[in-house]
């Protein structure tokens, strides 16, 4: 749960920021930079996700 | 593409959609469920992506750039949220059977009936726009196929309307497998497989033309982008400069992520369809990466349109424009089927939803309190309720039918959705503060609504009327009544924002300050006070509340099973009734007054048929009800909670029973275990001791019924014999040895004792065996061996039993022992080498058990009782140290003890313990 917490914090916090800092006319690897940009942070937060909800709860010591 | 082979290209796909959706419902008859799948139910949350996403992103991306993603990534956001805001929802729902949005804020807030009319009135206003946008998605995607102008139809001719004839066959559909049962909490299993099905084929479709665009039409991503990068029409669609700023981008973000809880067909799908809370987790990354991948090429599709098309066409059907504009006219019928797609699937379930609320909170209730309105037979009340959800069905696309040919015809596919959604996200106050905040109260609920949506409606209705000629430019340009402030587009003199994001702040920010300000002060009823309980605690007070009961008055129990047998089969009802006073030990007595619980279960039981609202007025058409005080809310919500605590105690006490009956199974198996190693011991002992008397009697037998048997053959005898009572004596020694070491009766003489003088004295002992046998013997010590406290015979026990099996194991002749003693770890450490034939892996704990001999390995029978390693472990263990063997198989064994240098508080005789 804190992880998926975490999750929207930091997407809701750097998702501007991130958005401006990329919001150029230019390519990188043949793509535009913030289609590349945005496309990237989007499956990291997929991905981040699919880690937070699939997680094993960790044995008690 | 001529208009029958598109119009037999539709009918075929919903003829195939038929199929899917027989097919599993002939699957659940069969209970082989093909949607009790998280990866069915994460397709069919793609019900999102309408023809909105299929066609309106490249639209909206061809004019503003990536400012359209702007909506998955809220609708992201919230699927984050998915396990801990949707599973609450869907847990609340389940367990107040709850079945549509309207149904869940108007109980959050006491059941109240007209919060139920409010938020339906909302829906049905704020979602046929979305429906019409559909209807118009697929008239408009019909005429770029077939080069036809049936979208410029006039409402009239609607014969030769391919939208009227698409509308007709959906509202058949929908009837077909939407609207089947009474009882709105049973699934809609072919409903749910047909959108899955659905959401495949539009997310292959898009893809399909995605690839297309990018590699058919250009070489690549990289050739299409830098020729778009040149064109200056394109340039500034590659920043968000063109969109203006931050607001415009967060506030889509903030309001895609209210739409996906807020959408009628999203709360539909992922609440209401909902067969195990457990799909929610798969969800949570499974629907964002659908997001994800259908809107992988929407950015390229919309450049090549541009690059390619220009404004020749509308922007919102590049996709199908451009294979069909390239002579790839089948290419172009499956895209144009993915779009029917997307936009039926949307259709059906927002229908189910919508005619849902309207059946049981406008429609029902109105008619279930008609004076002259009787019903007789559950029969003719189910026809009744199914023929108001049918006209429902009608009445519903109907308007979204007359909506799309007057006003959505002015407008672009992403303006009316966007409308839709900030008229869904008006609920947000209401279902998110009800569901953290108690103090949340109906009349809050209900003027933050209000005020919502008139605001939503100055805002954003008004503006699309003005566009569409229906009222006057006047209001636009000098505000209402002449106002300054009242102008839609600047409210209160707010300038600067685009028209979606200006609407959407005003509308939620005066809905939520409503809401709060006036549940602030506004009194709850004991009713809301109770849900809002039950709300906001949902984990806590669980589902035990079946069980408790915000009722008090008069009820009997006829009438309630008769009020219920009006709505389901009689036996049905008397099963569940029956089976509920089971459950809860009532006594459902002839004629008797009911218990509270049972009026408060068979109010839920309507609730999942005609809604809540509809539920109270027929069961307190049937009751006598007394108003409730706090106190007994608060009683009844205590003891609900005791219930819980109790529950949890229970659980607690029956985990712990389950703990202390595996412990007890663990005990019994190990005393199973000992009585069968005794029964083995035991076996094993008297067979051991059978053998020596066997061959002593035989003997002593010979020699008494012979008399004359001569000197030499007699003392043969006799020598057997002692040897063979040597041996008893010695494996009688031995058990009555292991049995003192296993007692614990057994003392140690602890002494100063060095080690190799031991090795000397038991390799001296072996001598005349070693011999005997030729066996070649090597001792090897490393460096000065320090004494330590030991029991010497048994340490030499120990040295001699390991030298005597190293003899026993290795080859006459060939065989080399080695013996080895070295100071390690504070520790004399004693090995024996052989190169006889080893121990396998799996035997090297099982040799130091008692009894226990590498029969099989040994190439000739070994002598011995098989207790010597047995008692080799208990002297070595007394001692505080270590023995193990280890072997190359086949190549010997090496059996090392180890002994601690400065000895261990063993037991000691008594003269020593004395001193």
């Amino acid at each position: 749960m804190r992880t998926i917490v975490v999750a929207i914090a930091l997407f809701l916090l750097l998702s501007w920021p991130l958005v401006t800092i990329a919001d150029k006319p230019t390519l990188v690897l043949g793509l535009p930079v913030l289609y590349f940009h945005i496309f990237l942070g989007w499956g990291a937060a997929i991905a981040l996700f699919a880690l937070a909800v699939h997680r094993r709860p960790k044995a008690p010591k | 593409m001529s208009e029958v082979v598109a119009i037999l290209s539709a009918l075929g796909y919903l003829g195939l959609l038929f199929g899917v959706a027989w097919f599993a419902e002939y699957r659940q008859r069969r209970r082989k469920s093909i949607i009790a799948s998280p990866y069915v139910y994460a397709l069919s949350m793609a019900v999102y992506c309408t023809a909105w996403t299929y066609y309106g992103s490249v639209g909206r991306a061809s004019t503003n750039g990536m400012e359209f993603v702007a909506i998955y990534v809220g609708s992201t956001i919230m699927c984050a949220l998915f396990v801990p805001v949707l599973g609450r929802i869907i847990r609340i729902c389940n367990t107040l059977r709850i079945t549509s949005l309207a149904d869940l804020i108007s109980t959050r807030y006491g059941k109240n009936f007209s919060v139920a009319i409010a938020v339906t009135v909302f829906c049905v206003l704020g979602i046929i726009p979305y429906i019409a946008l559909q209807l118009k998605a697929i008239t408009v995607s019909f005429d770029v196929l077939t080069g036809g102008s049936s979208s410029n139809l006039p409402i009239n001719g609607l014969l030769s309307d391919s939208t009227f004839w698409t509308t007709v066959v959906l509202a058949l559909f929908i009837m077909l497998y939407g609207n089947r049962s009474i009882d709105s909490t049973e699934r809609h299993e072919g409903l749910v497989a047909a959108v899955a099905f659905e959401s495949i084929i539009k997310l292959v479709a898009f893809v399909a033309v995605g690839l297309f665009v990018t590699y058919g039409l250009f070489n690549g991503a990289e050739d299409l982008f830098s020729q778009a990068l040149k064109d200056e029409r394109l340039q500034p669609l590659f920043t968000l400069d063109n969109s203006g700023s931050y607001a415009p981008w967060m506030g889509q973000v903030v309001l895609a992520a209210m739409s996906l809880i807020f959408l009628p067909r999203q709360f539909q799908v992922s609440v209401i369809e909902n067969l195990d809370q457990r799909h929610l987790a798969k969800a949570t990354w499974m629907f964002p990466l659908y997001l994800l991948v259908i809107n992988l090429f929407v950015l390229p599709i919309a450049f090549g349109g541009m690059l390619l098309l220009g404004d020749s066409v509308p922007h919102d059907v590049y996709v199908l424009a451009l294979p069909l504009h390239f002579d790839h006219a089948w290419l172009g019928l499956f895209i144009f089927i993915g779009g029917f797609s997307a936009a039926t699937s949307m259709i059906m379930v927002e229908t189910i939803a919508l005619t849902t609320m309207v059946s049981n909170n406008l429609v029902m209730p109105a008619l279930l309190s008609a004076r002259d309105f009787k019903v007789t037979k559950s029969e003719k009340l189910s026809s009744t309720i199914l023929n108001v959800r049918r006209i429902s069905i009608v009445v519903i696309l109907g308007l979204a039918f007359i909506y799309e040919k007057t006003i959505a015809q002015h407008a672009t596919l992403v303006s009316i959705g966007l409308i839709s959604f900030v008229a869904v996200a008006q609920f947000a106050p209401a279902v998110f503060g009800g569901l953290i905040w108690k103090g949340g109260s109906q009349r809050g609920a209900m003027a933050g609504l209000c005020t919502g949506f008139v605001l939503w409606v100055f805002t954003l209705v008004v503006p699309s009327l003005s566009d569409a000629g229906l009222i006057g430019r006047g209001v636009m340009t000098d505000g209402l009544f002449g106002l300054w402030w009242l102008k839609p587009y600047a409210f209160l003199g707010l300038e600067g924002l685009d028209p979606v994001t200006h609407g959407f702040f005003w509308s939620t920010l005066l809905n939520l300050a409503v809401y709060v300000v006036v549940s602030l002060q506004s009194e709850r009823s004991a009713r809301e006070i109770y849900y809002g309980e039950l709300f906001v605690d949902a984990y806590k007070h669980g589902r035990t509340n079946d069980a408790s009961a915000v009722w008090r008055g008069t009820a009997y129990v006829p009438d309630l099973r008769s009020l219920l047998a009006n709505f389901i089969p009689t036996e049905r009802a008397d099963r569940a009734l029956n089976q509920f006073a089971r459950r809860n030990n009532i006594v459902l007595a002839g004629n008797g007054t009911a218990d509270p619980r049972l009026v408060t279960y068979v109010e839920r039981v309507l609730s999942g048929i005609i809604g809540s609202a509809s539920a109270r007025i027929m069961v307190a058409s049937v009751v006598k009800e007394e108003e409730l005080g706090m106190d007994e809310v608060f009683d009844i919500l205590r003891g609900s909670q005791q219930l819980i605590v109790l529950n949890k105690e229970l659980r607690q006490h029956g985990e712990e029973l389950d703990r202390l009956t595996q412990e007890l199974r663990k005990v019994n198996d190990e005393l199973r275990r000992s009585d069968e190693l005794k029964d083995e011991f035991l076996y094993t002992v008297t067979h051991e001791l059978r053998t020596p008397l066997t061959s002593i009697r035989a003997l002593s037998e010979i020699l008494h019924d012979n008399p004359a048997l001569g000197a030499d053959e007699r003392q043969q005898f006799l020598v057997t014999v002692t040897r063979e009572t040597e041996r008893l004596t010695r494996l009688i020694e031995q058990v009555l040895d292991l049995e003192k070491f296993e007692s614990g009766k057994q003392k140690l003489e602890m002494e100063q004792v060095r080690v190799t003088d031991l090795i000397d004295e038991a390799v001296d002992g072996m001598g005349q065996l070693l011999r005997e046998q030729r066996i070649e013997l090597v001792r090897n010590v490393d460096g000065e061996i320090p004494p330590v406290v030991a029991d010497r015979d048994r340490i030499l026990q120990v040295l001699i039993n390991l030298l005597s099996n190293a003899i026993k194991f290795s080859a006459p002749q060939k065989g080399r022992i080695q013996v080895f003693a070295s100071i390690q770890d504070e520790r004399v450490r004693v090995s024996v080498r052989d190169n006889g034939h080893g121990v396998e892996p799996a035997l090297r704990e099982l040799i130091f058990e008692k009894f226990f001999q590498v029969r099989k390995r040994a190439a000739r029978s070994p002598v011995g009782s098989g207790l010597g390693l047995a008692i080799s472990k208990k002297i070595i263990d007394l001692h505080g140290g270590t023995i193990r063997v280890e072997s190359d198989d086949r190549a010997g064994a090496e059996f090392t003890f180890t002994l601690p240098l400065r000895g261990v508080g063993v037991p000691t005789t008594d003269s020593d313990a004395a001193a």
